[in-house]
């Protein structure tokens, strides 16, 4: 016996308010399974191949800096720095590429599951304070009521490292403070920042890809694509990230917000997302 | 000294994570493709194995994992996966790996720490 994998739509047939009967379609869905296999296939091959040789950059160089092939003499320290730090920003570049392409290929995939919020933040802030005493800025989370969310941890740490490394690269003075509330079904995630804020003309592009805030006499720095990842990535997640208020010369709160453990839009979220899994099958 | 067995296709990351493990005091046991890497685990058994994922051939680094995980002698070796393959790491955690690191996004030094933590 031969299986076909299909997709069915049941359709009720109404005369003078009663159901009579339905229609019931099926769909031969083998086309989109073996055309979202060579998309998987296809961004599977390219990050590898685009990553191995920059892995090979990145981490000889770093080792050359690390003094492992033996003592570098002080005229080369400064230029292998810079190599060292453009390796790693095509790095970035490269992940958010990927990124970018998966989530307009529909392949992003997602690994819901449901934890407590507050021991995850305290160690996304473990990992991000290294660079917040760099610039010699404070970064807190304060105290809130603890609660159960559904999310992608990996992703969650992704979107957070995009929003906080953002208000700690625009913010010189002062410090960042992150918070939450829930709000109804979702959990809301407050990053305020003492920064520099953002002018009315930025904000509007400020989710669009590759748009980067220009500063005054410094280069833009990243990707200009994190906020549009996040942003997407977590409306997948039944949430969503959005400014929400800025002032120029004053800084900028950011919110991102995911749906608490079994809530309606989480219970949502997550049937969307184990449909496409179901409709897109390994063949 | 702890002997770790590093399947690697690539001559490039091969000769460079070789370079940083031995200046930790490990021994290298290299194999550059599946065959010669299960052909290896029939005589060695090393303390630790380093897999990469995508390998010439028709034997790849899931094939080996399981090969592993099934062998009564081999089953306990901790197995680290070193790819650059951002999307397999629930499969891979599925089969048995330890650890889970895609090569472009790691630093060597996060690695001997991961490494020395299951040597422990």
């Amino acid at each position: 016996m031969t299986k076909i994998p299909i997709i069915g739509v049941v359709t009720p047939i109404i005369l003078n308010n009663k159901k009579i009967g339905v229609i019931q379609v099926f769909r031969d869905v083998t086309p989109d399974i073996q055309i979202n296999k060579a998309k998987d296939e296809f961004l599977s091959i390219a990050s590898h191949e685009l990553r191995t040789p920059l892995s090979a950059i990145d981490g000889l160089i770093s080792m050359i800096l690390d003094g492992e092939y033996g003592e570098i003499s002080d005229n080369l320290k400064l230029p292998l720095k810079d190599v060292n730090e453009s390796s790693e920003r095509l790095v970035h570049l490269v992940n958010d590429l990927l990124s970018v392409s998966r989530i307009q290929a529909g392949r992003l995939k997602f690994n819901l599951s449901e934890f407590f919020l507050n021991d995850n933040l305290k160690q996304i802030i473990t990992m991000l304070e290294i660079l917040a005493q760099k610039k010699q800025i404070t970064l807190k989370l304060t105290d809130f009521d603890d609660v159960s969310v559904q999310a992608d941890k990996d992703k969650l740490t992704e979107i957070m490292n995009n929003i906080v490394g953002n208000s700690i690269k625009f913010t010189d003075n002062g410090g960042i403070t992150i918070s939450a509330k829930q709000v109804g079904e979702r959990v809301e995630i407050s990053v305020t920042d003492t920064g520099i804020g953002i002018s009315h003309e930025d904000q509007a592009k400020l989710f669009g890809k590759f748009e980067q805030i220009q500063l005054k006499g410094n280069k833009p720095v990243g990707t200009g694509l994190g906020l549009y990842i996040s942003k997407a990535i977590a409306q997948k997640m039944g949430g969503d990230v959005w400014l929400f208020e800025s002032t120029p010369g004053k800084g900028s709160t950011f919110k991102f917000s995911i749906p608490v453990a079994k809530s309606t839009i989480a219970q949502q979220t997550k049937e969307e997302i184990d449909k496409e899994d179901i409709a897109l099958p390994k063949i | 000294m702890k002997k770790i067995l590093f399947i690697e296709d690539d001559d490039i990351l091969q000769r460079m994570y070789t370079k940083k493990l031995t200046s930790q005091q490990f021994d290298i046991l290299q194999a550059r493709d599946g065959t010669t890497a299960l052909a290896l685990l029939k005589n060695t058994i090393p303390d630790l194995i380093l897999l990469d994922i995508m390998l010439p051939g028709h034997i790849n680094g899931f094939d080996i994992l399981e090969n592993i995980k099934k062998s009564p002698t081999l089953k306990n070796i901790p197995v680290i996966i070193l790819t650059n393959l951002d999307s397999e790491e629930k499969t891979a955690k599925e089969i048995g790996a330890n650890a889970y690191f895609v090569k472009a996004n790691t630093k060597t030094d996060d690695l001997v720490a991961s490494i020395n933590k299951l040597l422990a």
